[in-house]
């Protein structure tokens, strides 16, 4: 072959049959250089003088710098959640880089309701997170505890490299390594990155990007239920590089959290018969005495707190000092359950005479009533 | 008065090297990036001058040189390896009155593409002699049998990055 400038039409097929073998070849066409990689050109000329004798040789060069490529990041779809009412949920979302470069990406998240209020879901650590990003310089194989990557011309300080830290949790070909050194040559261009675990999964090709992986939280307040015993939020979240908003990534299946509210029923039984059976109604003789059971019954799925008993004693009775009782279960019968004093104390059970209120406000765990249990008082008046 | 004619001996050296006709070749490069321009008529590729570029983007390398001496220079052989990081692009290497060789093997052996080839194992056993293909290229090398005094030219080549 003869070159010459233009080439000659024999020379263009060639030349056509020669990219298409190009296109075949994966390794070159996946490669990928990462960011802030200086490309050095340097041409040399040798020559002779008109003898023949040979002059020093002079030489040229040209660099540049490879760019970012923003690309969009792996975001992870974390799992459904249910919450009572008034509780807030914590979702933590682990996002990958996969970009040649360092780059900042935005989080933003919608939290869809059903029969239930909206509310704007929150990023406690800010709602924006950096990932660092490199390239194989060289192929990794299986057992290598180190890879070589592009020299990063030292943008953003020696101890980050294309914004990897020692420490840094970095993802090559789907598998995650610590990393436990960095190493710069800028003579060499390159940089070395120690893993804290050998290559695993087969060998990864040159230009592979290696992508930095972190986790972020996001909260997301239940509501309150409008209809039923439960509504949802349906979140979705998603990461956009700030430096392009096409390289965006949204979670692939929306985290379903299931907000489950309290449904407190109450029903207030009498017993004639000093507690051998309690009904709706009953008859006795004046001086018996009677046993009031207040039963409060928690048909939600979630705790009902702050649990709170008032009954004012009909006229015609009189309370017996005393008498309260508490119990977690229906069938607790009256002699098993547990005695409250009447003055003003810890166990929240009062009995105020001028207003011959009967009383019982235990809070805390005491007065928390879970999904499907009871609280049950008890109590004595003597008909006058 | 010793000293005298050593002096004049010296002057006389260094005016005859000064007199001899001597070539003095200058090499500069321009880099550019081909960038993609989106119009009503359709899409244009024009190049401009680039000290960045994205992988894939392709980068076209401008070698200019010169005679700036006073007598020819022959044989000059202007070489550049591929820049680490980029793949060299089929039949883009220009070069008038010059010779264009290859080497895939970092510069140790050169030929024109044709003649450049390498051995392969097949499944089958056997070897089998492949030409190279040109993303395979690690050198370029054009030789100038030529440059007359004050004579210039240029060659070039792209390159895809990595």
């Amino acid at each position: 072959m003869k070159p010459t400038p233009v080439p000659s039409p024999s020379s263009l097929l060639r030349g056509a049959l020669v990219l298409a073998t190009i296109a075949l070849a994966p390794a070159a066409a996946f490669a990928s250089t990462a960011a802030n990689t200086v490309i050095n050109n340097t041409a040399s000329v040798s020559y002779n003088d008109a003898g023949g004798t040979a002059q020093t040789p002079v030489t040229a060069s040209a660099s540049v710098t490879v760019t970012l490529v923003p690309s969009a990041v792996t975001i992870s779809s974390p799992a459904n959640q249910t919450i009572g009412q008034g509780t807030t949920a914590t979702l933590t979302y682990t996002v990958t880089a996969n970009a040649n470069g360092p780059d900042n990406y935005n989080l933003t998240s919608s939290a869809t309701p059903a029969s239930v209020t909206a509310v704007t879901p929150a990023f406690p650590t800010g709602a924006s997170i950096a990932l660092g990003g490199t390239t194989l310089a060289a192929a990794a194989n299986n057992g290598d505890t180190s890879i070589s990557v592009p020299y990063d011309n030292n943008v953003g300080g020696a101890a980050l490299l294309n914004g990897i830290a020692v420490g840094s949790i970095v993802v090559i070909n789907g598998n995650p390594y610590a990393v436990s050194s960095i190493t710069k040559n800028s003579a060499a261009n390159t940089a070395s990155i120690g893993l804290g675990s050998a290559i695993a999964g087969g060998a990864v090709a040159v230009g592979s990007v290696v992508g930095e992986r972190k986790t972020f939280t996001e909260t997301v307040a239940s509501g309150t239920v409008t209809s039923g015993s439960s509504g949802t939020q349906t979140v979705s979240t998603t990461a956009t590089s700030a430096t392009s908003a096409g390289a965006t990534a949204t979670q692939g299946t929306p985290t379903v959290i299931t907000v489950n509210r309290p449904t407190l029923t109450v029903t207030k039984l009498v017993s004639t018969d000093n507690g051998v059976s309690f009904g709706p109604s009953g008859s006795a003789a004046p001086g018996t005495t009677l046993i009031y059971k207040i039963t409060a019954s928690n048909t939600g799925a979630t705790n009902a707190s702050q649990v709170a008993f008032t009954d004012v004693i009909p006229a015609y009775l009189a309370y017996v000092a005393g008498s309260g009782k508490f119990a977690t279960s229906s069938a607790t019968a009256y002699g098993a359950a547990t005695g409250l004093t009447d003055g003003a104390d810890a166990d929240g059970f009062s009995y105020t005479a001028g207003t011959n209120t009967v009383a019982y406000n235990p809070g805390g765990a005491a007065g928390t009533v879970a999904g499907g249990g009871v609280l049950v008082l008890f109590f004595e008046a003597k008909i006058n | 008065m010793k000293a005298l004619p050593l002096v004049a001996f010296a002057l006389s050296i260094s005016l005859a090297a000064a007199a001899a006709a001597k070539p003095r070749i200058v090499v500069a490069i321009k880099q550019s990036k081909e960038i993609v321009e989106t119009t009503d008529a359709g899409n244009k590729t024009r190049l401009v001058p680039a000290t960045s570029a994205s992988p894939g983007e392709v980068l076209e390398y401008v070698l200019s040189y010169k005679n700036e001496g006073d007598e020819a220079a022959t044989n000059a052989i202007i070489e550049d390896p591929i820049p680490k990081g980029t793949t060299f692009l089929a039949n883009t290497a220009t070069g008038e009155n010059t010779e264009i060789t290859f080497s895939s093997d970092g510069g140790k052996t050169f030929a024109v593409p044709v003649k450049l080839t390498y051995e392969i194992k097949l499944p089958s056993g056997a070897v089998e002699r492949r030409v190279a293909i040109p993303a395979e290229y690690t050198n370029v090398r054009w030789t100038v049998k030529q440059i007359a005094p004050g004579a210039s030219g240029q060659v070039s080549f792209r390159v895809r990055v990595n």
